[in-house]
C-alpha cells in the first residue's frame, strides 16, 4: 500500500502528512497528468483498484462535475462538489483543490453511503469516517427521508383507499336515498289515491239534499277523513323534509290575502270558543312579496291552529311586521301556555306539549324545518303574562309590481279611522285613485249590523246592497264584492255551462271528478289514459282539461305535451293536473310542459271551484 | 423518476385542461393513481406511459407535450417549494448564465440528498459574450426536446430575449452527446 508515510510527496505537499491521513483518511493526490502519487490508508478498502503511479481514471470515474476528462477542466471546478466512482460502484464525495506551486490536485473525499447495507457492502464502517465527516450524519439524514417518504406514500395509499370506501358509501346513499324518494312517491299516490275517493264522495254528499241525521254522519265520516288526510300530509312533509326532498320555491304572492284567507279561516272557531281573533299588519305592509305562499301559510296555518285549540279564553293574535326584506310574524294567544320543560324540545317531532291534547306531534317540528328551508327561523317565547308567543322570521321581499285592479280609477272613503287607512293603502296599491273625482265605488260605514262598523262597496248613484266585514278586511272578498256590484272585471257569480275533460285512469277518480264538475254546471267527457286524453282533445275545444299525472300507455306531461304542441283546438285550454304527489318538482314539471294549474289529490269541491275560478276569464263557472 | 416529475405532468395537463382530463390520462395510461408523492422515486415507464397519453389524448405530437412541459416545470418547480433556487439568482443575462453554469453543481448536490436520483449531465460553455454552448448527456433517450422547452421557460423566468438551438448528437458530425446552442439578442 502507498500511504503518505511512505510517499515520496509530503515535501510537495508542503503539510502534515499525518495530519492529511487523520483528516481526510480517503484521500487522493494526483499530479497534473492526473497520475495518483498518494492516497489515504483507508481509501484502498473501498477502492481497491487504486495505485500510485496509476491514473486516477484506472480506478475511478468523475461522475460529478460533468465534462472534466483532465486536469485542466477539473482546476476549473473547483467551487464545484465532486462525485467519484469506481468499478464496483463504490461513491467518494468531496471537492477538487490544484495547488499551483506543487503542481498537485488534492481529492479530500469521503464514502458516500446512504444506509448501513451500502456501507456493510464496501469495507466502510462509521468509524472510519472522521468525526468532521458530515457523511455520518447524512446516512440518518437520508434514513430520515426515506422514512418520511415511505410514510407520505402510505399515507397516500390510505387516502385513496378511503377516497375509494368514501366513493362507494355516496353511490350507496345516492342509491338509497333514491330509493326513499320513489317510495316517498309511491305512498303518497297510493295513500292518497283512495282517500281521493272517500273525501270526494263525502264532499259530494255533504253538497247534495240530506236529512239532519244521515248529514251527521257523513260530516263526521268526512271530518275523520280529512282528518286523516292531514296527518298524512304531516307524515309525508315531515319525510321529505328530513330526505331533503322539500324544495320550497320562490315566487310572487299577496300577504295580505294570505292573511285575509287566515282570518276567514280561523275567525269561525275562535268565535264558536268565545275567543277573540286579531290578524293585523303594520299599516304600510307592501302586500306582494317574494317567496313560498304555500309554505309560509302552512306555517301560520298550524300555529293558529295549535293557538285557537289551546285557548279558551281571550285572544289570538296574528301581527306581522317588517325589518327590511324580513316578514315578522307574531302569533300569540292567552290559551295554557307551555311549560318550560317542555318547551326545551318544542321542536322536535313527535313532541306534544300538553300530553291530553291529541295530535301526532309533527307540526312544530314541520313548521321549524320549513322556516329554516325558507331561509328563517321560528322560536317559542313565553307570553309576557300567560299564554305562547311564536315568533317566525323569514325572507319574503316586497315586489313592487302593483294589484292590477283599478287602473287609474277614483274611489271614496266616506269614513276615517285606521281601517279607512288600510282600506285606501289597498286600493292605492291596486291602482285604484282614493278621493279622485267622480268615483266609481264608494265605502260607506254601515254601523248597523250588530254594532260592527262595516264598509259597503257599491256603485255610485246604485243602492247598496251587500256589506263588507271591516274587521279584519278581505281582500279577496273585496276584489269579488267590487266586482260584483260594480259589473268591474269578470263576474264571478255569472252562470255558465261548458264541458271539461278529464283524464284520470281511475274509475274512482272519474266518478268523483264527473260528480263534483256536474255539481258546478259542467257537462264531463272522460278518457282513461294520456293518449285517449290527446284523441279526445284532438276531437273538439274543450272549456278546461283536467288532466291526472300517473297514467298507463301515456302520462299526463306526455299527454300535455302533445296537447300544447299540436293545431287542435285545445291547443290554449287550460290544463290543470290532477296529481296526488305534492312534490314541488313535480308541480315544475307540470308547469314546464304547459299546465295551467295543479290541483292535490284528495280533490275537494272548494278547491275545484275556486281553481277554475282562478282561470277566468278563460273559464268563467257558475 | 421521482414523483414531482409527475406531479409537474399533472400540473400541466389539470390547468390547461382540468381534473378530469388528468383522470382519464392515468386511466388510459394504465396508471392506477392520479396523485405522486414528490419525493417517492417512481419507474421511469410511468412519466414515459404519461407523456406517450398526453400527447395521444390531446393530440399533439410527443415533442411537443416534451416542450411544453419542460417550459412548465419552471414555473412548477418555482411554485412548489423550489423559488428559492431561482431567487438566489438575479434576472437578466448574467443571472441566467451563472444559474446553467451551476446547474450541474446543483444537480451533484441533489444527487448526495437524494441518492435514487439520477439527472442529466449539463455543463455550460461560455463561446462569446452571447452565445453559449449548453452539452447535455442523459441516460434516458429522446429528452432533447424537454430541454428546449426548459430553456423556453428560463428565458421567460430570467426575463431575457434568447433562443436555443437543439444539436442532436452526431458520431458524423463529432457530436457524441446532445448540445444546445444559447444566442442571446443584442440589446437595444
Amino acid at each position: 500500500m502507498n500511504s503518505s508515510s511512505n510517499s515520496p510527496t509530503p515535501d510537495r505537499l508542503g503539510f502534515d502528512a499525518e495530519l492529511l491521513d487523520e483528516l481526510f483518511p480517503f484521500h487522493i493526490v494526483c499530479d497534473d497528468r492526473m497520475q495518483v502519487l498518494q492516497f489515504g490508508p483507508k481509501l484502498q478498502r473501498v477502492v481497491p483498484e487504486i495505485g500510485s503511479g496509476l491514473s486516477l481514471f484506472d480506478a475511478l470515474k468523475i461522475l460529478r462535475p460533468s465534462f472534466v476528462p483532465d486536469c485542466e477542466a477539473i482546476c476549473k471546478r473547483q467551487e464545484h462538489a465532486f462525485l467519484l466512482e469506481s468499478v464496483a460502484g463504490a461513491r467518494l464525495r468531496g471537492q477538487a483543490i490544484w495547488r499551483e506551486r506543487e503542481r498537485l490536485i488534492l481529492f479530500p473525499v469521503s464514502p458516500w453511503v446512504t444506509d448501513s447495507e451500502e456501507a456493510k457492502r464496501h469495507n466502510v464502517s462509521i468509524a472510519d469516517l472522521p468525526v468532521h465527516d458530515a457523511a455520518r450524519e447524512f446516512m440518518y439524514i437520508v434514513k430520515l427521508q426515506r422514512d418520511a417518504v415511505a410514510s407520505a406514500a402510505r399515507a397516500y395509499d390510505e387516502l385513496q383507499s378511503k377516497k375509494q370506501e368514501a366513493d362507494r358509501m355516496r353511490d350507496a346513499a345516492i342509491d338509497a336515498n333514491r330509493a326513499k324518494s320513489v317510495f316517498l312517491a309511491m305512498m303518497s299516490h297510493e295513500i292518497r289515491t283512495p282517500l281521493n275517493g272517500v273525501i270526494g264522495m263525502l264532499d259530494y254528499l255533504m253538497n247534495g239534499r240530506l236529512d239532519s241525521e244521515p248529514r251527521d254522519c257523513v260530516s263526521t265520516a268526512r271530518d275523520s277523513a280529512l282528518g286523516l288526510l292531514a296527518i298524512l300530509n304531516d307524515i309525508l312533509d315531515l319525510s321529505k323534509l328530513e330526505a331533503g326532498k322539500m324544495d320550497v320555491i320562490t315566487a310572487p304572492f299577496d300577504l295580505i290575502a294570505l292573511l285575509d284567507s287566515l282570518a276567514s279561516l280561523f275567525d269561525p272557531q275562535a268565535k264558536a270558543k268565545g275567543v277573540a281573533l286579531r290578524v293585523e299588519a303594520i299599516p304600510d305592509l307592501h302586500p306582494r312579496r317574494s317567496g313560498d305562499g304555500n309554505r309560509v301559510r302552512q306555517v301560520l296555518v298550524n300555529l293558529l291552529s295549535n293557538a285557537v285549540k289551546f285557548t279558551g279564553q281571550g285572544e289570538v293574535s296574528l301581527h306581522v311586521s317588517t325589518a327590511g326584506d324580513i316578514v315578522r310574524f307574531e302569533v300569540t294567544d292567552s290559551g295554557i301556555g307551555i311549560p318550560a320543560e317542555q318547551a326545551k324540545h318544542l321542536f322536535q317531532p313527535f313532541q306534544q306539549a300538553h300530553a291530553q291534547h291529541t295530535g301526532t306531534g309533527l307540526g312544530l317540528a314541520i313548521c321549524k324545518r320549513l322556516a329554516v328551508l325558507m331561509g328563517g327561523k321560528i322560536e317559542y317565547l313565553p307570553a309576557p303574562e300567560r299564554g305562547s308567543r311564536f315568533v317566525i322570521e323569514l325572507p319574503c321581499p316586497a315586489l313592487t309590481e302593483p294589484l292590477p285592479l283599478g287602473e287609474g280609477r277614483a274611489v271614496e272613503i266616506a269614513f276615517e279611522g285606521p281601517d279607512a287607512a288600510r282600506l285606501a293603502a289597498l286600493l292605492g296599491q291596486a291602482g285604484w285613485s282614493v278621493g279622485g273625482a267622480d268615483p266609481v265605488i264608494r265605502f260607506t260605514p254601515d254601523s248597523t249590523a250588530r254594532g260592527e262598523v262595516r264598509c259597503i262597496p257599491w256603485k255610485a248613484g246604485a243602492t247598496p246592497r251587500r256589506a263588507l266585514p271591516l274587521q279584519p278586511i278581505d281582500q279577496a272578498r273585496l276584489g269579488k264584492l267590487m266586482a260584483a256590484q260594480t259589473g268591474l272585471g269578470a263576474n264571478p257569480l255569472a252562470e255558465s255551462v261548458g264541458t271539461i275533460l278529464v283524464v284520470d285512469d281511475s274509475a274512482v277518480n272519474q266518478r268523483v271528478a264527473a260528480l263534483m264538475l256536474s255539481r258546478l254546471g259542467y257537462a264531463v267527457d272522460l278518457a282513461a289514459n294520456g293518449e285517449a286524453g290527446v284523441e279526445a282533445a284532438s276531437k273538439r275545444r274543450y272549456d278546461a282539461v283536467f288532466m291526472d299525472m300517473q297514467m298507463p300507455v301515456m302520462n299526463g306531461i306526455e299527454a300535455t305535451l302533445r296537447i300544447r304542441s299540436g293545431d287542435g283546438p285545445n291547443r290554449e285550454t287550460p290544463i290543470l293536473a290532477l296529481t296526488a304527489n305534492a312534490f314541488e318538482s313535480d308541480r315544475v314539471d307540470c308547469f314546464n310542459a304547459g299546465m295551467n294549474s295543479v290541483l292535490t289529490k284528495p280533490l275537494q269541491l272548494k278547491a275545484l271551484a275556486e281553481a277554475l275560478a282562478a282561470l277566468r276569464p278563460a273559464v268563467v263557472h257558475p | 423518476m421521482y414523483g414531482l416529475v409527475n406531479k409537474a405532468i399533472q400540473d400541466l395537463v389539470v390547468s390547461g385542461h382540468g381534473e378530469q382530463a388528468w383522470t382519464n390520462i392515468c386511466t388510459d395510461a394504465g396508471v392506477d393513481t392520479t396523485q405522486f408523492v414528490a419525493m417517492q422515486n417512481y419507474p421511469d415507464a410511468i412519466t414515459y406511459g404519461l407523456v406517450g397519453q398526453v400527447s395521444a389524448t390531446l393530440g399533439a405530437p410527443p415533442e411537443e407535450v416534451l416542450k411544453a412541459f419542460g417550459r412548465h416545470w419552471v414555473k412548477f418547480t418555482g411554485r412548489e417549494g423550489h423559488k428559492d433556487v431561482f431567487e438566489m439568482y438575479p434576472k437578466g443575462k448574467e443571472g441566467l448564465v451563472s444559474f446553467l453554469e451551476n446547474l450541474d453543481d446543483m444537480h451533484a448536490r441533489m444527487m448526495m440528498a437524494m441518492p435514487e436520483l439520477k439527472p442529466p449531465q449539463i455543463y455550460s460553455e461560455r463561446l462569446s459574450e452571447d452565445k453559449l454552448r449548453i452539452h447535455y448527456v442523459s441516460h434516458r433517450a429522446g429528452l432533447g426536446p424537454m430541454v428546449t422547452g426548459l430553456l423556453d421557460g428560463l428565458f421567460e423566468y430570467f426575463e431575457v430575449s434568447a433562443t436555443s438551438e437543439h444539436l442532436p448528437a452526431d458520431a458524423g458530425a463529432g457530436r457524441d452527446h446532445d448540445e444546445f446552442l444559447v444566442e442571446f439578442a443584442h440589446a437595444g
